[in-house]
């Protein structure tokens, strides 16, 4: 019958229009993210990726097919970038008109280029917090925000609060002077990052400038790294406190544990040393003249002997688990969430070695050995050992501003990781850091003012050759409900309690000062000796 | 006069023309306020002067709609008004794209002798019956068009000779022709042959019945010169809409056992042709291209010419325009960036084999899922209209089957390529693409199926 064959074909056709109808929604709906909206927030797609890809690179932008960038351009320039504030509300970051007409991402403190990046339209890449936090001042992750897109609406971003205290970075910017190196400021009870300075940095007002922007790529100071946080240095003796705790929380040790170094050695200027021999090698110990020394005191005076012997006795297990929960050698995906770009801390290269070689396991138990971090990491142990053992996760972001007058917290703030060691053990620690900035090697960089409380350690990190050593100081300060911690590591400065310990007593009562108050009812953990 | 227009007013279309001019004037006026509006001009002024292309259009319409109603027929009130809002949509974009100069090629060298034609054929339905009488003389001057097109037509930009110049005449696209002739020679053809073909067949394998070949060598002889005749021009998108065109049309004129022979019997020849051709034909460089860039529009292979690296990548090249056409529909979103708001003059050839992916972007996919209803809807129509023509009428309801399959795949084929579904092939898409002689045709087409429609049973 024709009438029926003619109902078949109406009927195939309807299928094919059915068919085209999904295909369009497929683009749109399934695809369209990732390949439009991904531009305008590459940050979602580098979540959970080692590296950003190619085109995410300054000037990788230029990979992607023109009209591309163009229409996002257009999209861009029809929204208004949320802007940035440091914790008392100073603006960090806005978008200002131009004279063309157009807009241009303006930074109030170059120093903090290396935490918030920068953008520029999107030729130039993004970076930073700019990268991480694309998608929120973009308003992209705003259901309301999506909605307007979708009815091609003027879209508004969210602004960002960061923990960043600007008069702090500015004073830990001066300490650091000329040096180039990192400092890393943490708020003690919180993990809140108080300030975090790289040197050198780049001014990301002039990024816009191409010249200029590979003359600083191309700078071997590399001007263009967050040396806090992608840095990977030597760590030195400051390492030594997380020798101290796997050794105090295993049962290994405690705090009066004796070591005896043996027969005195003497150098060819008369000087003092020792050698702990162990696995046919040996690691020497000029730090300290005593022949024995107990456990809080050989930390005081950074004894390699004792360390080493620590270290040597130690299994690798229990090294390797304690420095993985403080993010050393942490597998892909398991180490502390970050905000920023961060470099993994290596324990050793190879972490099988560590089995059958002790005298690696007490090197590296002395923070030499192959051991590369940084001083965001190395703060990680000591913020962890002031909380009773619960480490509060870093973080920059505190509040997001939703242009509805919403408020959320920033997604780290406020979160914790449980039970890195016992309670006892995070008191034994604390208990021997203030210690060691009272009698040990650390005390030059004791603030010594009235109602603070310092604790801290030197590190001299050798590297071989005729490198000057990187310069290491790891303290924190307490004084009443308000704590911070401290992490100074100055790139080829010298001897860590010489270079190191006055950029640390500079800053610590401009820290407190920038400090959060606890609130009411909130009390430390209580250390004998220590609490009023 | 009057009482022409009284009881027997054709109020549906009347109603529904009304609506469609009422649309379109919006959007003309709306492209030429957002025009003013990136100029930095007050937008309200000159809406009057905005509306002007329209206007010639408008009174075809209304011309057409009058000449329907002064006939007193009984003519399918659906057409009209479908056609006139595609039409209307396809300007108002050719507009926003291409300038005021687009517009007025359309209206002038497609829409106008277009409306005339079915005019024309309004006012002689009887006209039908010629194409049935001359059916043989009509395939016999259009084959013989489109090989003089392939030897002796302009060549365009990309190598391919698809118009004809005669004279003071604007150019002719023969290949839009060609289609038109392949589907009044089927209809008559089968009408002619089909019976006694099903007749002479003889049972096999059972279910099967075998026709006698030579009742079929003057159809596939058609359809291989035709499809030469295309090659030769370089409109290989011409050439699967012609099978398709073929393939349906026996498949809606023969019993489904004589069909089902018919078509057994030609794929194994599809299917040795295709060997054939596998083994001893290189497809031309775009040829190529095209499926390069259908398979992975992003790919970073490099291209080849003649053996030869070219140093492109698909994705730099050919993969382009496909690339530029998926962002412009992802940019579109639900609801479109609105009249001259979006950039789909990013897409390359936008006007005229990419105008569904303007559509797309800048009324969203709510208009551009509605112009696939409005296509399905005058589709469906016009086989209605075949299945409800007295069963006498072969001619006309191969003829009228003929067209709504000519339209769909079009529809199809050109929507699939934009959607990246299947290898893009530079076609119009019917009454919506720039194109002067595609217009005229598809508009032959509808006066055909108005013509016809008048002697429905109803």
């Amino acid at each position: 019958m024709f009438e029926r064959r003619v109902w078949v074909i109406g009927n195939i056709f309807i299928a094919v229009l059915l068919l085209l109808s999904l295909r369009i929604l497929y683009w749109q709906l399934l695809r369209g993210n990732e390949l439009y909206f991904s531009v305008l927030d590459p940050g979602a797609v580098t979540q959970g990726e080692e590296a950003a890809p190619a085109w995410l690179q300054p000037g990788g932008l230029n990979n992607l097919p023109q009209p591309l960038v163009q229409r996002a351009v257009g999209v861009l320039s029809e929204t208004s970038r949320g802007r940035i504030y440091d914790r008392q509300g100073n603006m960090l970051a806005e978008d200002a008109a131009t004279a063309e007409g157009g807009k241009q991402r303006t930074y109030a403190l170059p120093s903090l280029a290396p935490v918030l990046g920068y953008t520029s339209g999107i030729h130039l890449g993004i970076t930073g917090l700019e990268l991480r936090y694309n998608g929120t001042l973009l308003g992209l992750n705003r259901l309301d925000s999506q909605l307007a897109q979708l009815v091609h609406q003027p879209v508004t971003g969210s602004d960002l609060v960061l923990t960043i205290d600007s008069p702090l970075q500015q004073a830990a910017v001066a300490a650091m002077g000329g040096y180039t190196g990192s400092v890393t400021i943490f708020d003690g009870r919180t993990g809140a990052i108080l300030a975090m300075v790289s040197t050198p940095y780049i001014d990301p007002n002039r990024v816009n400038d191409e010249g200029y922007l590979a003359s600083m790529a191309g700078d071997p100071r590399a001007p263009l790294i967050n040396r806090a946080t992608q840095g990977l240095y030597t760590p030195g003796s400051t390492f030594k406190t997380v020798s101290l705790i796997a050794a105090l929380d295993s049962g290994q040790v405690t705090p009066d544990t004796m070591f005896n170094f043996g027969e005195p050695l003497r150098d060819a200027n008369g000087r003092i040393y020792y050698i702990y021999r162990v696995g046919g090698g040996e690691i020497p110990d000029p730090n300290h003249t005593e022949d024995r020394l107990d456990l809080t005191m050989s930390y005081a005076k950074s004894a390699n002997a004792a360390f080493g012997q620590i270290g040597a006795e130690m299994s690798a297990e229990t090294l390797i688990a304690y420095s993985q929960r403080f993010g050393f050698s942490a597998p892909v995906g398991q180490g502390i969430p970050v905000e920023l770009p961060l470099a993994g801390s290596q324990l050793a290269q190879d972490l099988e070695a560590l089995n059958t070689n002790p005298l690696l396991r007490a090197a590296t138990a002395i923070g030499q050995g192959e051991l590369l971090t940084n001083t965001y990491t190395m703060g990680l142990p000591v913020l962890a050992a002031l909380n009773d053992g619960n480490l509060p996760v870093p973080y920059l972001v505190q509040q997001v501003k939703d242009p509805t007058g919403v408020n959320h917290n920033g997604p780290l703030a406020g979160t914790s990781i449980k039970n890195t060691m016992k309670p006892e053990t995070a008191k034994q620690v604390v208990q021997i850091m203030v210690t060691s900035a009272e009698k040990g090697w650390a005390s030059s960089g004791n603030a010594h003012a009235e109602g603070i409380t310092v604790g801290g350690k030197t590190g001299t990190a050798q590297l071989g050759g005729d490198r000057l050593p990187h310069a290491w100081y790891l303290g924190f300060a307490r004084q009443d409900d308000r704590a911070v911690v401290i992490v100074v590591m100055v790139e080829n400065g010298g001897e860590g309690s010489v270079v190191a310990a006055p950029v640390f007593a500079q800053l610590v009562q401009p820290a407190l000062a920038a400090a959060e108050p606890a609130p009411s009812g909130w009390q430390w953990p209580k250390i004998p000796g220590l609490n009023p | 006069m009057l009482q022409r227009f009284g009881q027997n007013y054709r109020r549906v279309e009347g109603f529904a023309l009304l609506l469609v001019l009422i649309t379109a004037a919006l959007g003309f006026a709306l492209v030429g306020m957002a025009d003013r509006l990136q100029q930095g001009l007050e937008p309200q002024s000159g809406l009057l002067l905005d509306v002007l292309p329209l206007l010639p259009v408008a009174l075809l319409l209304v011309g057409l709609h009058a000449l329907l109603n002064w006939r007193r027929t009984s003519a399918d009130q659906l057409l009209l008004p479908l056609v006139a809002m595609i039409l209307s949509i396809g300007l108002i974009m050719i507009w926003r794209l291409r300038g005021s100069e687009g517009a007025w090629q359309q209206v002038l060298r497609g829409f106008l002798p277009g409306a005339l034609a079915l005019a024309a054929l309004l006012a002689y339905p009887q006209a039908v019956e010629w194409f049935r009488r001359y059916a043989v003389y009509i395939a016999g001057a259009g084959l013989l068009l489109a090989f003089i097109t392939a030897l002796f037509g302009q060549v365009d930009e990309t190598g391919a000779r698809l118009s004809l110049k005669l004279g003071p005449l604007p150019a002719i696209q023969t290949s839009e022709i060609i289609k038109l002739v392949l589907i009044i020679f089927l209809a008559w053809f089968i009408d002619r042959e089909g019976e006694e073909v099903e007749g002479r067949a003889r049972p096999f394998l059972g279910f099967l019945r075998v026709p006698a070949l030579r009742y079929f060598v003057p159809g596939v002889l058609f359809v291989t010169l035709a499809t030469l005749a295309l090659v030769k021009m370089s409109d290989f998108g011409a050439v699967p809409i012609l099978a398709l065109i073929f393939v349906l049309m026996l498949f809606a004129g023969f019993d489904t056992r004589t069909f089902a022979t018919i078509a057994a019997i030609g794929l194994v020849l599809a299917l040795l042709v295709a060997v054939v051709l596998v083994v001893a034909w290189t497809p031309p460089a775009h040829i190529q291209y095209r499926f390069l860039a259908f398979r992975d529009p992003w790919s970073t292979e490099e291209i080849y010419f003649l053996g030869q690296p070219t140093g492109t990548t698909v994705a730099e090249g050919p993969g382009y325009q496909i690339q530029q056409a998926i962002y412009a529909i992802i940019a579109g979103g639900i609801s479109g960036s609105g009249l001259g708001f979006g950039s789909p003059q990013n897409i390359p050839l936008v006007s005229t084999d990419f105008i569904y992916a303007a559509v797309l972007e800048e009324l969203g996919a709510v208009v551009g899922i509605a112009l696939l209803v409005f296509y399905i809807i005058l589709v469906l129509r016009i086989l209605r209209n075949a299945a409800l023509l007295p069963r006498a009428l072969v001619f006309e309801r191969l003829l009228l089957a003929g067209i709504a399959v000519h339209f769909f795949t079009q529809v199809f084929i050109m929507a699939g390529g934009t959607l990246n579904l299947i290898p893009m092939t530079g076609v119009t898409i019917p009454f919506l693409s720039l194109g002067g002689s595609a217009l005229l045709t598809n508009l032959v087409e509808v006066g055909l199926v108005l013509a016809i429609s008048q002697r429905l049973e109803v």
